[in-house]
């Protein structure tokens, strides 16, 4: 009750006025304090003798991870064939995209356009003359260092998975952003392969310079 | 003020019930002169403190606002673009000032004010009383002169450099501590009260905590004893830490946590137990309680350290006694609360109309939900989410502005009116409007940061059903923060407002003082010897068995009551509490050679990375950016493998940070261009738009010292990094040099500024570090080390590397 000044007994200490009464710590008081050391008795045991240690668990849930994201594209053959299968499908495309946006749009912008590396929208191509050129740049990065290997944090599959995102932003032609060098620019190139029915790559079409070539 | 009947009455105790005769009183008077300067200090710091909390708040908003606002405002931008001003360089100060520039003047008021009224003596020494409060203020100030220049140890709360380190301990434990035991021994009264029993506590374990904490090599001293030269300001002012890495991160913890339990909780502590039952005119509810939850809360506190670190590279052992021992912390802390609430009892109605009553009811319920949370943040699926979040933030928060403010604020209205010998203060009621408006910014400073932490949380470890990361990108976390972040300046701001408000009652309450102040005087008795300790009776029926009796002869706690009497005694028992704790996780972690396994392709930094990564720590990255992958799906999907002990065997101080308002660094190297960190540090936004990492313009346009970097690498290699040659007087230059050079034509390359502008800049060091983060562990063991002097390197070579710093070099080689 607000007022109320409560009997209890009080204590022959005094301290510059200040008295203390002789109540005894709250029960509600031990019985928590006691459950908290009771707890953390059997945590000790069950952490630490029957859950394996946490490198273990990581390693476990990664490779159920791993699982979940790649178990379909770890079938396909890889290579050109891989990519393009990907190309061909919205919802792995879609993967490829989260990749390129934590990977490499902080060079080449979120859509594609060119930032400190080129843009990627056009027919224009620096170091790329072919498909397979985007995973092995990937990998192993370019010799001037300013396209840098990703092959640390980036597996296989999700290279491939990028490389084919990457591979279908060419033809958007958006216009290239200012701030890319214009050393960047590069010469334009074939078009991809394709799948055919059966699943077999298709060359890319030649362009009708190098059939002249061949023929002659 | 109704209170004046106790305080009179105070003088004349009661003599203590089993005490010997008193042989005539003695006449004394307190010094009270030494307490309004604490006050004085503890407002001003207050205003400083909280006055640069409100900055470093603007600076996480205004990056991504000014570039729209109309051109009268772009001076903000010097918020983010200017070095001085820099956040990794505030943000240290403004944690410095709060916690030991108000809090800790806050405290020595408390203690000055109390101590001599509980021991009916004057304080020991009115020099070392003046010399502690000169000196306390003179190490503020140097913290405001070094840390904005990038004077730091890089490790939280404890970023003041070597020489303010050992200023700190002389002023701690020569004058403070000296003073305080001091006045112990010449007390008057014989038992101890609980709040000196707190106040003991503090003062040697803050002391242990500091010191050892502290352990480092002055790096200019090293190069002055080796080479007989005059080192430079930079390099005087630099020390590494005796401990690496993973023991470095234990040792930091120990202090960081403690800081927390010893300096803002056991000195807040003894400061309610004297000033709330003044203040309400009550007894303490229970005696019993206050030694139950004090030693409680000595013996457990010292452990929880660890929960800092919870799966980071530390073994799980130590993280899971930093859990339990946080988990069992949790009653032992709410004791006080306890004790401070009931106390209240037959004095809620006071609560209505004082403001003194009203900012400790409020400030201990903080108290209250600050140690409750703690213990479940420690909890480790729940740090799993919280760490590295505002969570965090939010929660000291609660506890620096509603638990160490609010206490301060009650204490110092309370004292006003007594050191300034007025009827009353100046105003009541603005000191209730402080308090309304207090409240409030509280509230508003704290549910939008907790709604942004817990945010944060989720946001990070988001999968899709795909199994990928539904928010890679990690500025769209930061995006969705920012209206919380202004709610927060709002709160802040009235926060500050009610500062402003203390500090003007206090200014005018000073203005009512009399022309002279009256000396406090008081009567009593000194202490005789000869004293004989009540003897404990049983209050069961005698048929009760032997050992009933004995429970309830230990129940009375008159074991503890003698206790009470002996200072020296009692302040053993506590260092043995809190040494126990402390070694139990320090002598493992050190000894047992398990626990920091080494990796066979870890090396330590280039000369070039090693100068890079002190700018690095100077600069403060690590107030935003954390250096740990943990070993959780949703981190090293987004950054990469996790990071391992061994990896960090050469870090001095740890970097593991504890905060990402950026990304995680650890695995950063090699991701992106030099170019691209060049055009970053230039301005962030120029790559993100939404970015709020400060510009670095000075680091593009600032010499390296490389005439400092051979004193680096000596001074590591004495703390034990295996440097080989580069010890040779002259190689660490010549190998860093090189490495620049390198550095600054692949940038040249990489359609950066030409080789000439850059290679001798600071940003290249920079790069240079960054680009070695987290890589070693990838590296063939076969490959030349990286430590290896180039092949070919003469020193017309590096001659001709065209600068002329590097032709001084090459002749104070020769």
């Amino acid at each position: 009750m607000i007022g109320a000044v409560p009997t209890d007994e009080l204590l022959d200490h005094n301290y510059d006025g200040i008295q203390e009464y002789d109540n005894p710590t709250p029960g509600w008081w031990y019985a928590v304090f006691f459950a908290t050391v009771l707890f953390s008795g059997l945590y000790i045991l069950v952490y630490h003798l029957a859950v394996p240690p946490l490198s273990v668990r990581h390693a476990t849930a990664e490779a159920r991870h791993l699982d979940q994201q790649f178990a379909e594209l770890n079938e396909l053959e890889t290579g050109e064939p891989k990519i393009l299968a990907i190309m061909n499908q919205e919802s792995w495309l879609s993967r490829g995209e989260a990749i390129f946006t934590s990977v490499c749009a902080q060079c080449h912008a979120a859509d594609g356009s060119g930032l400190i590396g080129p843009n990627l929208t056009d027919d224009k191509y620096n170091i790329v003359a072919s498909l397979m050129d985007i995973p092995n740049l990937i990998i192993n990065g370019s010799e001037s260092g300013a396209m840098p290997s990703q092959k640390n944090i980036l597996n296989d599959n999700e290279i491939a998975l990028v490389s084919a995102y990457v591979a279908s932003l060419r033809g958007k032609d958006l216009p290239t952003n200012p701030m890319v060098s214009p050393q960047y620019e590069g010469q334009p190139i074939d078009p991809w392969p394709t799948l055919d029915a059966s699943g077999q790559v298709a060359p890319a079409q030649p362009t009708a310079d190098e059939v002249s070539l061949a023929d002659g | 003020m109704p209170d004046h009947a106790i305080q009179a009455g105070a003088a004349a105790s009661t003599p203590d019930a089993a005490g010997g005769s008193a042989p005539g009183l003695e006449t004394f008077t307190y010094d009270d002169a030494i307490v309004r300067k604490f006050v004085l200090a503890t407002l001003v710091w207050g205003l400083v403190a909280t006055l640069a909390g409100l900055v470093i708040a603007l600076q996480l908003v205004l990056p991504v606002v000014v570039d729209n606002m109309p051109d009268a405002f772009g001076w903000l931008r010097a918020l983010y673009e200017v070095e001085f001003l820099s956040f990794g360089r505030l943000r240290p100060l403004h944690t410095n000032a709060a916690i030991f520039a108000f809090a800790g003047n806050a405290v020595f008021a408390a203690v000055y004010y109390s101590t001599q009224r509980l021991c009916k003596a004057r304080m020991f020494s009115d020099l070392l009383s003046n010399l502690h409060f000169w000196g306390w203020q003179l190490i503020i100030v140097s913290a405001a002169l070094t840390l904005p220049f990038g004077i730091t140890q890089g490790k939280e709360y404890a970023e003041l450099e070597w020489p303010i380190d050992l200023a700190i301990a002389v002023v701690w434990a020569g004058f403070f501590g000296i003073n305080f035991f001091g006045t112990l021994v010449k007390r008057r009264e014989r038992h101890m009260y609980v709040a000196l029993w707190f106040y003991i506590a503090t003062i040697v374990t803050v002391a242990m905590l500091h010191i050892f904490n502290n352990l480092w090599i002055p790096v200019g001293m090293v190069h002055w004893f080796k080479t007989g030269e005059m080192p430079s300001v930079d390099l005087v002012m630099k020390s590494y830490p005796i401990y690496a890495g993973a023991q470095d991160a234990l040792m930091q913890w120990w202090y960081g946590h403690n800081a927390v339990a010893f300096f803002l909780t056991t000195p807040f502590l003894g400061l309610m137990y004297y000033f709330l039952p003044k203040a309400a005119q009550r007894p303490v509810f229970s005696y019993r309680l206050s030694i139950i939850h004090f030693w409680s809360l000595v013996f457990i506190y010292i452990w929880a350290g660890p929960h800092h670190l919870h799966y980071t590279a530390l073994p799980e052992w130590a993280s899971t006694l930093g859990m339990i021992f946080s988990l069992m912390l949790w009653m032992p802390s709410w004791g006080g609360m306890i004790n401070g609430l009931f106390t209240l009892r037959g004095a809620w109605h006071k609560v209505t109309v004082d403001p003194v009553l009203k900012f400790f009811v409020v400030g201990v319920t903080f108290y209250g939900m600050s140690t409750f949370e703690g213990p479940m943040l420690s909890v480790k699926s729940v740090n799993s989410l919280s760490h590295y979040t505002d969570w965090t933030i939010a929660h000291v928060h609660s506890g620096a502005l509603g638990w160490n403010g609010f206490m301060t604020f009650g204490m110092c209205y309370w004292l006003l009116p007594r050191l300034f010998q007025t009827k009353g203060l100046w105003s009541t009621k603005l000191a209730t409007t402080h308090f309304w408006v207090g409240t409030v910014g509280i509230l508003l400073y704290i549910l939008p940061i907790y709604a942004a932490g817990i945010t944060q949380g989720l946001m990070w470890r988001a999968f899709d059903e795909s199994g990928r990361l539904m928010y890679p990108d990690f500025v769209e976390t930061v995006v969705e923060l920012l209206p919380l972040y202004w709610i927060r300046v709002l709160g802040g701001s009235l926060f500050i407002a009610g500062v402003v408000m203390i500090v003007i009652n206090a200014f005018m309450t000073w203005r009512m003082r009399p022309d002279k102040y009256e000396p406090q005087t008081a009567q009593a008795a000194p202490l005789t010897k000869g004293y004989s300790d009540r003897k404990a009776a049983s209050r069961l029926p005698a048929s009760y068995p032997p050992a009933a009796h004995k429970i309830d002869r230990f129940k009375q706690a008159l074991w503890h009551r003698k206790w009470e009497r002996l200072p020296l005694i009692f302040t053993v028992i506590v260092v043995a509490g809190v040494g126990l704790g402390s070694l139990a996780e320090a002598i493992p972690m050190f000894l047992v050679k398990s626990n920091v396994p080494s990796i066979k392709t870890v090396e330590p930094y280039t000369p070039l990375e090693l100068a890079g990564r002190d700018i690095y720590v100077a600069e403060g990255c690590y107030n935003c950016h954390s250096q740990m992958v943990r070993p959780m799906l949703a981190e090293t999907e987004r950054y990469g493998e996790f990071s391992k002990p061994g990896e960090s065997v050469y870090d001095r101080p740890f970097q593991w940070g504890s905060r990402r308002i950026g990304p995680d660094l650890a695995r950063e190297g090699g991701l992106r261009s030099h170019q691209w960190h060049y055009r970053h540090f230039k301005n962030p936004r120029d790559i993100n738009e939404n970015s709020l990492m400060p510009s670095y313009p000075w680091l593009l346009e600032q010499e390296i010292a490389f005439d400092e970097i051979q004193g680096r690498v000596d001074a590591m290699a004495m703390l034990g990094t295996p440097y080989g040659d580069l010890v040779v007087e002259g190689n660490a230059v010549l190998h860093a040099r090189d490495q620049a050079a390198r550095i600054a034509s692949e940038l040249e390359v990489q359609q950066g500024p030409p080789a000439a502008e850059t290679q001798d800049k600071k940003v290249i060091a920079l790069i240079a570090y960054i680009q070695r983060l987290g890589t070693d562990i990838y590296r063939d063991p076969d490959a030349p080390s990286p430590l290896e002097m180039p092949s070919g390197i003469t020193e017309d070579a590096v001659a001709a590397l065209g600068t002329a710093n590097a032709q001084e070099a090459t002749d104070a080689h020769e």
